[in-house]
């Protein structure tokens, strides 16, 4: 296999809640409040449960097929060239995910704290970066997300302290005011931002431990529900249904709130610092995945050169098709979330029942 | 910005190609000339003011996503 490095368990659970949470907490909790209102934060724990139980299709495909990913084991159950299909759509849909996440990044930056600087800068910088890490391959990007990681986290949950004065929680009664549609609805958007854990499918044959991946992922997606409920239940209980639905980033927001008496303040700047540094590693391991995938259906010895092409045309398709904020908005709020469901959903059940029906099993 | 994408894509053929030539993995430096063409010929078609994949994408199944959510 072109891929040598090897992950723990440990690291398999920090990868994939960087993953969840760049995906997740800069421009989804608008979304969703927009969507759902202030039974966002409910449908956050719809989405969770959902994930999970899609987590337990991809862990049991991960030991049914020893050693391979969901590319490679496309083309198992499928054959040469069906399975080839499937596996280069998998891959097309990192690349779209990557060209999403970097996308927001540049937006947050250019819109709150760089608007005099061309978006294309922050663009080509934040490609160089994500691409370069994505070539030093998946330990590297493993070690970073050990340290990202758990700094998220903690910032979070100490962010979430620190603005708590500030939260009324009659601003998120009563639940279910406009029935249960909105959060039903908000469950679909929220579900396909969770299933970006897909990616899990390509870390489950490098961990040591591979019968650790169900356990892997339940832990980093409570993780991820956790952090992006606290951000929505948050901005609604602080800034109200009608601002915190037209916010970029209501968690950037929450960390301008912060201010001690002039000692501590422009808080937002270390908030902003993990946001970007956990979208590039995200964004890294997205091209690695993309790479790849792609070397394995084209049957290559090695993933490293495709990756900086990879990012050159994630760039491009950043630049051509989303010229300004709203198109990149409107992209991520309409059209991702019934791309993402079928690809996520639809292509990886459809390969579960494809395995079950023709009694396809790994040879490893 | 087309020009420039061009270069880039240059410069990545030659910093990545010529190992490849070096080494004889001829298939992977057809896989990676491939995409870098993608990546020029996108930058192109978005300079004639041709439709991306991603806006066609989006064009398609975005009235569809409308009709889901507010």
């Amino acid at each position: 296999m072109s891929e040598k490095g090897i992950i723990n368990t440990k690291q398999f659970v920090w990868l994939l809640f960087i993953m969840i949470t760049a995906i997740s907490t800069m421009q989804i909790p608008g979304m969703l409040i927009m969507q759902a209102g202030r039974d966002a934060w409910l449908s956050i724990f719809g989405a969770w449960f959902l994930d999970v139980m899609l987590a337990l299709v991809y862990a049991y495909m991960g030991i049914r097929f020893p050693g391979e990913n969901f590319v490679q084991y496309s083309i198992t159950i499928l054959g040469k060239y069906l399975g080839r299909m499937v596996g280069i759509l998998f891959s097309l849909f990192f690349l779209l995910a990557c060209t999403l996440v970097l996308r927001g990044i540049a937006q947050v930056v250019d819109v709150v704290f760089l608007p005099r600087t061309p978006l294309n800068v922050i663009l080509i910088s934040a490609f160089l970066v994500s691409a370069f890490i994505a070539r030093k391959g998946i330990e590297v990007i493993a070690r970073t997300t050990e340290i990202l990681g758990p700094l998220y986290f903690l910032s979070i949950v100490t962010l979430s302290f620190l603005v708590l004065p500030s939260f009324h929680v009659a601003r998120l009664k009563p639940q279910f005011d406009e029935g249960v549609a909105p959060f039903l609805i908000g469950i679909p958007l929220m579900l396909t931002s969770f299933g970006i854990c897909i990616i899990m499918a390509m870390y489950i044959p490098l961990c040591n431990r591979p019968e650790n991946g169900f356990l892997a992922k339940f832990n980093a997606v409570s993780m991820g529900a956790l952090v992006v409920s606290l951000v929505t239940a948050l901005s609604v209980g602080i800034f109200g249904i009608e601002d915190a639905q037209s916010m970029i980033s209501p968690g950037l927001q929450l960390a301008k709130m912060i201010n001690f008496s002039n000692y501590i303040e422009r808080v937002e700047m270390v908030w902003l610092l993990v946001l970007v540094g956990s979208g590039i590693v995200a964004s890294s391991s997205l091209l690695w995945a993309f790479g790849l995938g792609l070397a394995q259906t084209a049957g290559l010895k090695t993933y490293q050169p495709l990756i900086y092409p990879g990012a050159l045309i994630s760039l491009v398709l950043c630049i051509v098709s989303f010229p300004s904020n709203l198109q990149q908005t409107n992209f991520y709020h309409y059209t991702f979330p019934i791309v993402a469901a079928f690809i996520e959903t639809g292509l990886e059940l459809f390969l579960f029942a494809a395995a079950l029906i023709l009694h396809k099993r790994g040879t490893a | 910005m087309t020009v420039l994408i061009g270069l880039m894509a240059l410069a990545i053929g030659l910093a990545e190609g010529i190992p490849l030539g070096e080494q004889g993995q001829w298939k992977e430096l057809v896989v990676m000339s491939i995409l870098l063409s993608m990546a020029f010929l996108l930058a192109v078609g978005g300079y004639l003011g041709l439709l991306s994949p991603l806006s066609l994408l989006d064009r398609l199944i975005e009235p569809v996503g409308r009709a889901l959510f507010k």
